[in-house]
Protein backbone atom coordinates (compact mmCIF):
# COMPACT_ATOMS: atom_id res chain seq x y z
CA UNK A 1 0.00 0.00 0.00
CA UNK A 2 2.67 2.65 0.70
CA UNK A 3 4.68 1.47 -2.39
CA UNK A 4 1.49 2.14 -4.12
CA UNK A 5 0.63 5.69 -2.12
CA UNK A 6 4.20 6.95 -2.53
CA UNK A 7 4.51 6.65 -6.21
CA UNK A 8 1.25 7.49 -7.60
CA UNK A 9 1.55 10.95 -5.25
CA UNK A 10 4.76 12.21 -6.27
CA UNK A 11 3.10 11.04 -10.17
CA UNK A 12 0.33 13.01 -9.48
CA UNK A 13 2.82 16.01 -8.11
CA UNK A 14 4.82 16.05 -11.58
CA UNK A 15 1.45 15.92 -13.40
CA UNK A 16 -0.20 18.46 -11.98
CA UNK A 17 2.89 20.29 -11.27
CA UNK A 18 3.32 20.23 -14.99
CA UNK A 19 -0.02 21.04 -16.02
CA UNK A 20 -0.69 23.65 -13.93
CA UNK A 21 2.54 25.71 -14.83
CA UNK A 22 4.50 24.65 -11.49
CA UNK A 23 6.48 22.66 -13.51
CA UNK A 24 9.53 24.19 -12.68
CA UNK A 25 8.98 24.52 -8.89
CA UNK A 26 8.19 20.93 -8.67
CA UNK A 27 11.68 20.60 -10.35
CA UNK A 28 13.24 22.81 -7.74
CA UNK A 29 11.05 20.85 -4.78
CA UNK A 30 12.68 17.69 -5.69
CA UNK A 31 16.39 18.47 -4.53
CA UNK A 32 14.99 20.98 -1.63
CA UNK A 33 13.30 18.41 -0.46
CA UNK A 34 15.97 16.36 0.37
CA UNK A 35 17.52 19.23 1.90
CA UNK A 36 14.33 19.78 4.29
CA UNK A 37 14.15 15.98 5.11
CA UNK A 38 17.76 15.80 6.58
CA UNK A 39 17.36 18.86 8.30
CA UNK A 40 13.91 17.38 10.36
CA UNK A 41 16.28 14.20 10.73
CA UNK A 42 18.59 16.24 12.33
CA UNK A 43 16.28 17.66 14.49
CA UNK A 44 14.74 14.03 14.71
CA UNK A 45 17.71 12.99 15.90
CA UNK A 46 18.51 14.87 19.02
CA UNK A 47 15.39 14.68 19.86
CA UNK A 48 14.78 10.89 19.58
CA UNK A 49 17.85 9.75 21.55
CA UNK A 50 17.44 12.24 24.39
CA UNK A 51 14.09 10.64 24.59
CA UNK A 52 15.48 7.14 24.47
CA UNK A 53 18.15 7.93 26.96
CA UNK A 54 15.73 9.36 29.33
CA UNK A 55 13.54 6.60 28.81
CA UNK A 56 16.25 3.85 29.50
CA UNK A 57 16.26 5.57 32.84
CA UNK A 58 12.67 4.74 33.52
CA UNK A 59 12.36 1.77 32.51
CA UNK A 60 15.77 0.40 34.56
CA UNK A 61 13.51 2.16 37.44
CA UNK A 62 10.10 0.38 36.71
CA UNK A 63 8.45 3.48 35.60
CA UNK A 64 7.47 2.18 32.25
CA UNK A 65 6.23 -1.12 33.80
CA UNK A 66 4.47 0.57 36.13
CA UNK A 67 2.33 2.84 33.62
CA UNK A 68 1.67 -0.55 31.70
CA UNK A 69 -0.14 -2.39 34.78
CA UNK A 70 -1.86 0.94 34.69
CA UNK A 71 -2.99 0.48 31.02
CA UNK A 72 -3.54 -3.18 31.20
CA UNK A 73 -6.93 -3.39 30.91
CA UNK A 74 -6.85 -1.18 28.01
CA UNK A 75 -3.97 -3.02 26.60
CA UNK A 76 -5.77 -6.49 26.63
CA UNK A 77 -8.18 -4.96 24.58
CA UNK A 78 -6.68 -3.53 22.01
CA UNK A 79 -4.00 -5.95 21.49
CA UNK A 80 -4.69 -9.48 22.37
CA UNK A 81 -2.05 -10.61 20.28
CA UNK A 82 0.61 -9.21 22.36
CA UNK A 83 -0.49 -8.99 25.67
CA UNK A 84 2.31 -10.88 27.48
CA UNK A 85 4.94 -9.71 25.14
CA UNK A 86 6.03 -7.08 28.00
CA UNK A 87 8.74 -4.95 26.26
CA UNK A 88 5.75 -4.26 23.41
CA UNK A 89 2.98 -3.23 26.06
CA UNK A 90 5.50 -1.43 28.21
CA UNK A 91 6.65 0.57 25.21
CA UNK A 92 2.59 0.99 23.80
CA UNK A 93 2.21 2.81 27.74
CA UNK A 94 4.95 5.16 27.63
CA UNK A 95 3.51 6.04 23.68
CA UNK A 96 0.39 6.71 24.87
CA UNK A 97 1.37 8.70 28.28
CA UNK A 98 3.68 10.86 26.46
CA UNK A 99 1.13 11.63 23.74
CA UNK A 100 -1.60 12.03 26.49
CA UNK A 101 0.31 14.54 28.04
CA UNK A 102 1.76 16.63 24.75
CA UNK A 103 5.33 15.28 24.70
CA UNK A 104 4.89 14.06 21.01
CA UNK A 105 9.09 13.98 21.08
CA UNK A 106 8.68 11.45 23.99
CA UNK A 107 6.27 9.77 21.93
CA UNK A 108 7.77 8.72 19.01
CA UNK A 109 11.16 6.83 20.45
CA UNK A 110 9.02 4.68 22.49
CA UNK A 111 6.62 4.06 19.82
CA UNK A 112 9.22 3.04 17.79
CA UNK A 113 10.11 0.64 20.20
CA UNK A 114 6.60 -0.92 20.25
CA UNK A 115 6.35 -1.77 16.27
CA UNK A 116 10.26 -3.25 16.71
CA UNK A 117 8.54 -5.46 19.58
CA UNK A 118 5.57 -6.49 18.09
CA UNK A 119 7.03 -7.09 14.38
CA UNK A 120 7.52 -11.02 14.24
CA UNK A 121 9.95 -10.63 10.90
CA UNK A 122 8.44 -10.54 7.36
CA UNK A 123 7.05 -7.52 5.47
CA UNK A 124 3.64 -7.39 6.66
CA UNK A 125 1.75 -5.37 9.29
CA UNK A 126 -0.06 -7.72 11.46
CA UNK A 127 -3.04 -7.20 13.44
CA UNK A 128 -1.54 -5.64 16.74
CA UNK A 129 0.93 -3.05 14.77
CA UNK A 130 -2.24 -1.84 12.22
CA UNK A 131 -4.04 -0.88 15.66
CA UNK A 132 -0.87 0.85 17.16
CA UNK A 133 0.00 2.90 13.68
CA UNK A 134 -4.13 3.58 13.63
CA UNK A 135 -3.93 4.89 17.14
CA UNK A 136 -0.62 7.46 16.65
CA UNK A 137 -2.27 8.84 13.16
CA UNK A 138 -5.50 10.06 15.57
CA UNK A 139 -3.83 10.51 18.88
CA UNK A 140 -5.58 12.67 21.89
CA UNK A 141 -4.13 16.92 22.49
CA UNK A 142 -5.29 17.69 25.92
CA UNK A 143 -3.31 20.63 25.66
CA UNK A 144 -3.36 22.24 22.50
CA UNK A 145 -0.64 24.47 22.95
CA UNK A 146 0.21 25.48 19.54
CA UNK A 147 -3.08 25.96 17.89
CA UNK A 148 -3.83 28.10 21.21
CA UNK A 149 -0.47 30.05 20.26
CA UNK A 150 -1.52 30.63 16.43
CA UNK A 151 -5.27 31.77 17.64
CA UNK A 152 -4.33 34.52 20.36
CA UNK A 153 -1.59 36.05 17.38
CA UNK A 154 -4.32 36.33 15.12
CA UNK A 155 -6.30 38.24 17.81
CA UNK A 156 -8.63 35.38 19.40
CA UNK A 157 -10.67 36.05 22.51
CA UNK A 158 -10.24 33.08 23.98
CA UNK A 159 -7.76 30.84 22.34
CA UNK A 160 -8.27 27.53 23.97
CA UNK A 161 -12.49 27.91 23.75
CA UNK A 162 -12.02 25.27 21.44
CA UNK A 163 -10.05 22.69 23.19
CA UNK A 164 -13.33 20.59 24.27
CA UNK A 165 -14.23 20.39 20.39
CA UNK A 166 -10.95 18.99 20.49
CA UNK A 167 -11.37 16.54 22.68
CA UNK A 168 -14.80 15.32 21.00
CA UNK A 169 -13.43 14.96 17.73
CA UNK A 170 -10.18 13.33 18.56
CA UNK A 171 -12.23 10.89 20.43
CA UNK A 172 -14.92 9.66 18.33
CA UNK A 173 -12.25 9.65 15.84
CA UNK A 174 -10.09 7.61 17.61
CA UNK A 175 -12.80 4.90 18.31
CA UNK A 176 -13.66 5.20 14.73
CA UNK A 177 -10.29 4.26 13.91
CA UNK A 178 -9.73 1.63 15.92
CA UNK A 179 -12.85 -0.52 15.88
CA UNK A 180 -12.28 -0.18 11.49
CA UNK A 181 -9.02 -1.69 12.22
CA UNK A 182 -10.18 -4.18 14.30
CA UNK A 183 -13.25 -5.27 12.45
CA UNK A 184 -11.15 -4.99 8.91
CA UNK A 185 -8.07 -7.09 10.37
CA UNK A 186 -11.02 -9.64 11.28
CA UNK A 187 -11.83 -9.85 7.42
CA UNK A 188 -8.08 -10.19 5.72
CA UNK A 189 -6.74 -12.73 7.75
CA UNK B 1 -0.41 28.26 30.10
CA UNK B 2 2.83 27.92 27.93
CA UNK B 3 5.04 28.29 30.76
CA UNK B 4 3.22 25.57 32.72
CA UNK B 5 3.34 23.32 29.62
CA UNK B 6 7.09 23.65 28.87
CA UNK B 7 8.11 23.27 32.37
CA UNK B 8 5.90 20.13 32.28
CA UNK B 9 8.76 18.67 30.58
CA UNK B 10 11.54 19.55 32.66
CA UNK B 11 9.82 18.49 35.70
CA UNK B 12 9.28 14.82 34.43
CA UNK B 13 13.15 14.60 33.56
CA UNK B 14 13.56 15.83 36.87
CA UNK B 15 11.48 13.02 38.38
CA UNK B 16 13.28 10.39 36.08
CA UNK B 17 16.50 10.64 36.94
CA UNK B 18 15.88 11.53 40.93
CA UNK B 19 14.02 7.43 41.09
CA UNK B 20 16.83 6.54 39.11
CA UNK B 21 19.17 7.78 41.78
CA UNK B 22 16.97 6.89 44.45
CA UNK B 23 17.15 3.02 42.90
CA UNK B 24 20.59 3.39 42.52
CA UNK B 25 21.12 2.92 38.79
CA UNK B 26 23.99 3.75 37.16
CA UNK B 27 21.76 6.99 34.85
CA UNK B 28 24.83 8.25 33.08
CA UNK B 29 25.64 4.64 31.61
CA UNK B 30 21.95 4.19 31.31
CA UNK B 31 21.41 7.45 29.17
CA UNK B 32 24.04 7.07 26.70
CA UNK B 33 23.10 3.59 26.12
CA UNK B 34 19.29 4.31 25.18
CA UNK B 35 21.04 7.56 23.12
CA UNK B 36 22.79 5.13 21.45
CA UNK B 37 19.58 3.28 20.43
CA UNK B 38 17.64 6.75 19.74
CA UNK B 39 20.53 7.04 17.28
CA UNK B 40 20.04 3.73 15.50
CA UNK B 41 16.56 4.63 15.07
CA UNK B 42 16.77 7.65 13.64
CA UNK B 43 18.66 5.74 11.15
CA UNK B 44 16.26 3.44 10.85
CA UNK B 45 13.83 5.58 9.85
CA UNK B 46 15.95 8.00 7.86
CA UNK B 47 15.21 6.21 4.37
CA UNK B 48 11.47 6.60 4.76
CA UNK B 49 11.54 10.13 5.97
CA UNK B 50 13.33 11.08 2.82
CA UNK B 51 11.33 9.53 0.15
CA UNK B 52 7.80 10.89 1.87
CA UNK B 53 9.36 14.43 2.69
CA UNK B 54 10.55 14.53 -1.16
CA UNK B 55 6.77 13.35 -2.28
CA UNK B 56 5.56 15.94 -0.04
CA UNK B 57 7.56 19.04 -1.16
CA UNK B 58 6.27 17.91 -4.78
CA UNK B 59 3.05 18.17 -3.96
CA UNK B 60 2.86 21.42 -2.22
CA UNK B 61 4.50 22.90 -5.04
CA UNK B 62 2.62 21.62 -7.46
CA UNK B 63 -0.38 23.71 -6.83
CA UNK B 64 -2.44 20.65 -6.45
CA UNK B 65 -4.16 21.43 -3.38
CA UNK B 66 -5.37 24.95 -4.25
CA UNK B 67 -6.86 23.56 -7.73
CA UNK B 68 -8.32 20.50 -5.81
CA UNK B 69 -10.19 22.88 -3.10
CA UNK B 70 -11.12 25.07 -6.07
CA UNK B 71 -13.01 22.25 -7.59
CA UNK B 72 -14.17 20.80 -4.13
CA UNK B 73 -16.04 23.61 -2.99
CA UNK B 74 -19.49 22.91 -4.44
CA UNK B 75 -19.00 19.47 -2.97
CA UNK B 76 -17.71 20.35 0.76
CA UNK B 77 -20.32 23.70 0.51
CA UNK B 78 -23.43 21.17 0.08
CA UNK B 79 -22.57 19.16 3.04
CA UNK B 80 -22.05 22.77 5.14
CA UNK B 81 -18.38 22.35 5.22
CA UNK B 82 -16.69 26.20 5.12
CA UNK B 83 -14.57 26.24 1.83
CA UNK B 84 -12.02 27.97 3.50
CA UNK B 85 -11.07 24.96 5.37
CA UNK B 86 -10.70 22.93 2.68
CA UNK B 87 -7.36 23.43 1.71
CA UNK B 88 -6.30 22.65 5.39
CA UNK B 89 -8.55 19.34 4.89
CA UNK B 90 -6.54 17.90 2.29
CA UNK B 91 -2.95 19.27 3.36
CA UNK B 92 -3.43 17.70 6.77
CA UNK B 93 -2.90 14.16 6.22
CA UNK B 94 0.56 15.04 4.46
CA UNK B 95 2.16 17.97 6.07
CA UNK B 96 2.25 18.99 9.63
CA UNK B 97 3.93 22.09 9.02
CA UNK B 98 2.55 22.95 5.46
CA UNK B 99 -1.11 22.43 7.85
CA UNK B 100 -0.33 24.66 10.36
CA UNK B 101 0.90 27.60 7.90
CA UNK B 102 -2.61 27.24 6.16
CA UNK B 103 -4.10 27.52 9.56
CA UNK B 104 -2.09 30.52 10.20
CA UNK B 105 -3.75 31.76 6.81
CA UNK B 106 -6.98 30.65 7.47
CA UNK B 107 -6.95 32.41 11.15
CA UNK B 108 -5.60 35.87 9.59
CA UNK B 109 -7.93 35.67 6.87
CA UNK B 110 -11.60 35.04 8.74
CA UNK B 111 -10.97 35.70 12.13
CA UNK B 112 -9.81 33.51 14.46
CA UNK B 113 -13.20 33.31 16.45
CA UNK B 114 -15.24 33.10 13.19
CA UNK B 115 -16.87 29.95 12.29
CA UNK B 116 -14.11 28.74 9.70
CA UNK B 117 -11.21 29.69 11.91
CA UNK B 118 -12.64 27.76 14.81
CA UNK B 119 -13.71 24.95 12.26
CA UNK B 120 -10.00 25.04 11.12
CA UNK B 121 -8.68 25.37 14.87
CA UNK B 122 -10.34 21.94 15.95
CA UNK B 123 -8.86 20.20 12.35
CA UNK B 124 -5.84 20.99 13.19
CA UNK B 125 -5.96 19.75 16.92
CA UNK B 126 -8.28 15.95 16.71
CA UNK B 127 -6.30 15.12 13.19
CA UNK B 128 -2.82 14.06 12.49
CA UNK B 129 -0.02 13.79 9.90
CA UNK B 130 -1.05 10.72 8.83
CA UNK B 131 1.28 9.36 6.11
CA UNK B 132 3.87 10.51 7.97
CA UNK B 133 2.86 8.42 10.62
CA UNK B 134 2.86 5.09 8.51
CA UNK B 135 5.84 5.83 6.56
CA UNK B 136 7.57 6.22 9.87
CA UNK B 137 6.69 2.92 11.68
CA UNK B 138 6.25 0.71 9.16
CA UNK B 139 9.78 2.19 7.27
CA UNK B 140 11.61 1.50 10.96
CA UNK B 141 10.72 -2.20 9.91
CA UNK B 142 11.00 -2.25 6.75
CA UNK B 143 7.00 -3.19 6.50
CA UNK B 144 5.45 -2.53 2.91
CA UNK B 145 2.15 -4.55 2.80
CA UNK B 146 0.13 -2.14 5.46
CA UNK B 147 -3.26 -3.96 5.48
CA UNK B 148 -5.36 -2.23 6.69
CA UNK B 149 -4.00 0.87 8.09
CA UNK B 150 -3.61 3.18 4.98
CA UNK B 151 -7.82 3.50 5.06
CA UNK B 152 -8.38 3.07 8.42
CA UNK B 153 -6.33 5.75 9.44
CA UNK B 154 -7.90 7.91 6.63
CA UNK B 155 -11.55 6.89 7.96
CA UNK B 156 -10.56 8.51 11.36
CA UNK B 157 -9.37 11.75 9.79
CA UNK B 158 -12.17 12.25 7.55
CA UNK B 159 -14.37 11.32 10.88
CA UNK B 160 -12.39 13.88 12.65
CA UNK B 161 -13.11 16.43 10.01
CA UNK B 162 -16.50 15.69 10.25
CA UNK B 163 -16.79 15.98 13.73
CA UNK B 164 -14.77 19.01 13.77
CA UNK B 165 -17.99 20.85 11.90
CA UNK B 166 -20.38 18.95 13.86
CA UNK B 167 -18.87 20.20 17.37
CA UNK B 168 -18.24 23.53 16.76
CA UNK B 169 -21.95 23.53 15.22
CA UNK B 170 -22.95 22.51 18.60
CA UNK B 171 -21.05 24.56 20.47
CA UNK B 172 -20.43 27.97 19.52
CA UNK B 173 -23.79 28.57 17.28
Amino acid sequence: MMNFVWAILTLIAILFGVLLGNGDLVAASVLSGGESAVKLLLTLAGTISIWSGIMAIADHCGITNGLSILFNPILKFLFPDHKNNKEAMNAISTNITANLIGLGNAATPAGLKAVAAMHNGGNTANRGMSVFVVMNTSSIQIVPTTIAALRLSNGSSSPMEIAPCIWISSVVALAVGIMATKICTRFTR
Amino acid sequence: MEYIASISVVVIIAAIILTGLIKKQEVFMLFTAGALEGLKTTLSIAPSIIGLVMMVTMLESSGLFMWLAKVLEPVYSAVGFPPEVIPMALIRPVSGSGALAVLDNILAQNGADSFAGRVASVVMGSTETTFYTIAMYFGSVNITKTGCTVPCALLADFTGLVMSVVTVTLFFC
